[in-house]
């Protein structure tokens, strides 16, 4: 009589929702990239901060601040104003740094979204 | 039952190779998905654990075995992905549970004739299925659909061998009683 309990093997199977084995692949690429994700974060923010640093240093050098301070407190909205604003701060500004800085930043932006996406992934071992 | 799989991808797999994994899901996550179904009842919560199951057969890819039986590895991993949530999730822990206390149960010859199983359709099946326990709705799947055998369900489970039988008898009395 056991045999009647056959009947459980046809019940019908649920298919499994789209994506589903995309979903797994991608789960099991970030962990298989985790020791490179954490190389990159690592990277990312010491460059951030050696970045940071730069530019401090540079500013206090051409007393950059000061400079700043001024241009706040004489504020105009006026085109000419701007304009001299713009090329003084292009002047006084480590450019090249600031713009690898804004890059570094949208970087550990992005690596952080990954973080928050596959927190099981990349934060439990 | 044996493994579908090629021993080669196995091996791959072993070595932490994505097309090897690529292969494993592709052959197995309608069977792991329906499987974890049955136990949570959600099918969002099933592709979850779904996912959770085959991560952990990655991270645990060393103790992969070609020459063993994957796919009740596989399951192991799945069935205790699945109870771990349950017990997260405080579902009737008790649920969990298969019923041995005594160690002692009467054969299925000795029993009552199950001819209402046999005259049952499919849909009262399913709605007789639901309403027993999820440890018993494991052990029937396993045993009737997914052809394990005893020994392979124990270590699928977790449980002693023994255990996995008066189980497997409880279950389809509990099931016979939804039935009726």
């Amino acid at each position: 009589m056991d045999q009647d309990f056959t009947i459980i093997k046809y019940l019908p199977e649920e298919t499994p929702p789209k994506g589903l084995k995309k979903k797994i692949l991608n789960k099991i690429i970030i962990r298989k990239l985790r020791p490179l994700i954490y190389s990159v974060t690592v990277a990312l923010i010491l460059n951030f901060g050696f970045l940071l640093n730069h530019i401090y240093r540079r500013l206090l050098e051409t007393e950059g601040l000061t400079i700043i301070k001024i241009m706040i407190q004489d504020f105009e909205l006026s085109f000419d104003y701007l304009a001299n604003i713009s090329a003084g701060l292009k002047e006084i500004m480590p450019m090249f740094s600031l713009s690898l800085l804004a890059v570094n930043l949208i970087l550990i932006i992005l690596v952080a979204g990954l973080f928050k996406r596959y927190s099981a992934e990349l934060l439990k071992s | 039952m044996e493994n579908t799989l090629n021993p080669e991808i196995l091996r791959a797999a072993q070595k932490g190779e994505l097309k090897a994994f690529d292969a494993i899901v592709s052959s197995y996550q309608t069977a792991i998905y329906n499987h974890l179904y049955r136990l949570t009842h959600d099918k969002d919560d099933a592709a979850d654990l779904a996912q959770e199951t085959f991560l952990k057969l990655y991270k645990t890819r060393e103790r992969i075995r070609a020459e063993e039986n994957f796919r009740s590895y596989l399951y192991k991993i799945a069935t205790n992905t699945a109870y771990d949530w349950l017990k997260k999730k405080k579902r009737q822990p008790e649920d969990l549970i298969i019923d041995a206390e005594d160690g002692n149960f009467e054969t299925i010859e000795a029993q009552q004739s199950y001819y209402k199983v046999e005259r049952l359709e499919l849909v009262g099946l399913e709605m007789a299925m639901v309403k027993i326990k999820p440890a018993y709705q494991n052990l029937l799947i396993l045993y009737y659909q997914q052809g394990f055998t005893y020994d392979e369900i124990s270590d699928i489970t977790g449980q002693p061998l023994n255990t996995v039988k008066v189980g497997l008898y409880r279950a389809k009395k509990e099931l016979l009683k939804n039935i009726e």
